[in-house]
């Protein structure tokens, strides 16, 4: 069920951010986008969705490359090995699959660099340092308010210009336009009760909203587990690489995962590449 | 108002928890002769033996009533937005000079033990040290992430492909009555007798259970905010609390507490890695 635009031979898949928006339009007629559904916020009428749990919606051997931007860690494990396989089908002999997830790695070192700092330094901006690491580390496994714990911290104006970028790179805009952003409630809205009461009625089982809109985090990736997934899916040649580099033939030309303001990623993830 | 039950040493002795194995069957008897003891649930609830509670609602004990308050492995049960509220509670049941006990999980151990099993399966992924990567990543955030009852959690540990220190250092004793290892090999004890007063709560468990097909959402083992020292610190001094100490394992300034130490297991070591904490209402 590919729709009328003309076959690309690339398939980028994403899943959430304002900012990427203008990255993905210089990918024009090169690439065909389409983004995760069920979305979680942001989204505009145009968007070509599909659900990256389920079969994907496109004949097989049908791609050379496909980058899924951010889409396992909001998979179940499960789920996400069939993604991975159903990537597997798509595209054509040595086609490559770029996957891009949270680096969980970095994440934790970086927090508990943080601890360290507050244990022998125990100064309030430093304390104040843990929990936003604490926040960008864990946050999105356990919240169960769209935007969380962690939005809240952003936008309450307690990170700094400097925190903020080593977090999230460009993903989030600037500083100013991070912190204007709406305050999320912290409890659950009246809205958000009515709406998960209703999914247990429809679907007989609960589930939260943060989950339902597949903002939350369901599995931990890393320099270990993501390239095994890959290798379990049979992909071959599985390597991980910088945000500039890419066996994807003139990658450099969409500079997706690089910064168009400074010499840092656009986003800091953890970014493996096999092929098929 | 629930009225206040006193030890025989005339103290006033509190434990809430949500793990009803721990407080419901293995230290049923200790619990009903010496303390008070609350459930907490993230459903409406209520019943009296022993009382239940739900998350977020104040407990219905007068003020100033107790000299001790244990709250074990429940506080990352509550939102981000429940914390200081909780620990307001608290301070309101305490008397002057009483102490809070917290244990939890603490995001920072599972912080290390999660890098140091990375690097191990790195350098060498044998059977054992994928189990225990497996095992460091359940423990960081399967509780947050499962959609049905036990999770990642449950399948890794069945699998029986760990070493016995990874379990330990993921989870202590905690899951010995899952793998039948240890003083738990011949499974749980018998339940203590139900309050026929109670009947009502377990059918409407049992009812919630058959709707939800036992989803975690329901039954409450979704652990919804992840702590470390230093947001429990700032909480506890937000909601009024003074002296506070991280205490290791069996330490605590409840006197005779050696005579309970709900948090040992049979073999003398820590039930539950995590984190234990004491401050006193001053």
């Amino acid at each position: 069920m590919s729709s009328g635009a003309a076959e690309t031979g690339r398939l980028f898949i994403w899943a959430a951010g304002a900012v990427i928006r203008t990255k993905i339009e210089r990918l024009d007629r090169e690439w065909e986008v389409v983004r995760f559904a069920p979305p979680f916020h942001g989204v505009s009428g145009t968007d070509r969705m599909i659900d990256a749990a389920r079969p994907l919606p496109f004949a097989g051997n049908r791609f050379n490359a496909i980058y899924a931007r951010r889409i396992l860690e909001h998979l179940a494990p499960d789920e996400a090995h069939a993604f991975v396989k159903e990537a597997r089908r798509l595209l054509a002999a040595n086609g490559i699959l770029r996957v891009s997830v949270p680096d969980t790695e970095s994440l934790a070192r970086d927090y508990l660099a943080a601890v360290e700092r507050a244990r022998t330094d125990p100064q309030p901006h430093i304390i104040e340092d843990v929990h936003a690491k604490r926040l960008v580390y864990m946050d999105q496994f356990v919240r169960r308010v769209p935007g969380g714990a962690l939005a809240r911290h952003i936008v309450s104006g307690r990170m700094s210009e400097e925190s903020l970028r080593h977090a999230f790179g460009d993903a989030l805009g600037t500083r100013d336009e991070a912190v204007k952003s709406r305050m999320p409630p912290a409890a659950p809205a009246w809205r958000q009760r009515l709406k998960e009461a209703g999914r247990v009625l429809l679907r007989r089982r609960w589930v939260h909203e943060t989950h339902a809109r597949r903002e939350a985090h369901l599995w931990i990736y890393d320099r270990f587990s993501l390239p095994r997934l890959l290798l379990d899916a049979g992909f071959t040649d599985i390597r991980v690489v910088g945000p500039d580099t890419s066996a994807i033939a003139g990658w450099q030309r969409w500079t997706l995962d690089v910064s168009d303001s400074g010499a840092h990623p656009f986003e800091p993830s953890l970014i493996v590449e096999g092929r098929a | 108002m629930i009225p206040v039950r006193h030890a025989s040493d005339g103290r006033a002795l509190l434990v809430v928890s949500r793990n009803s194995v721990a407080f419901d069957i293995l230290h049923a008897e200790t619990v009903s002769r010496d303390w008070n003891s609350v459930l907490l649930s993230i459903q409406p609830a209520f019943g009296r033996n022993p009382v239940k509670a739900r998350i977020g609602r104040k407990l219905a004990f007068p003020s100033a009533g107790f000299d001790v308050i244990y709250l074990s492995h429940v506080l990352e049960h509550h939102q981000d937005h429940q914390l200081v509220p909780a620990l307001r509670d608290m301070h309101r049941l305490l008397k002057p000079g009483g102490v809070l006990r917290i244990s939890t999980p603490d995001v920072e151990r599972d912080a290390r033990l999660y890098l140091a099993a990375l690097e191990r399966a790195l350098q060498n992924p044998s059977e054992e040290n994928q189990a225990a990567y497996l095992l460091a990543v359940t423990r960081s955030i399967d509780q947050c992430v499962r959609s049905e009852g036990g999770g990642e959690m449950k399948r890794v540990v069945e699998d029986r492909l760990w070493r016995d220190e990874d379990l330990d250092a993921a989870y202590g004793k905690a899951l010995d009555y899952l793998v039948g290892r240890g003083e738990s090999a011949r499974g749980l004890p018998k339940r203590p007798r139900r309050d026929v007063r109670d009947l009502p709560f377990a059918l409407w468990r049992g009812a919630l259970a058959l709707v939800s097909k036992g989803h975690p959402a329901t039954t409450g083992e979704y652990d919804v905010s992840k702590l470390d020292e230093f947001v429990l610190n700032g909480a506890l001094e937000t909601a009024g609390f003074a002296d506070i100490r991280r205490c290791e394992g069996h330490e605590s300034r409840i006197r005779g507490w050696e005579r309970w130490d709900f948090d040992r297991a049979a073999d003398g070591t820590l039930l539950e890695p995590g984190l234990y904490l004491e401050a006193l209402r001053p």
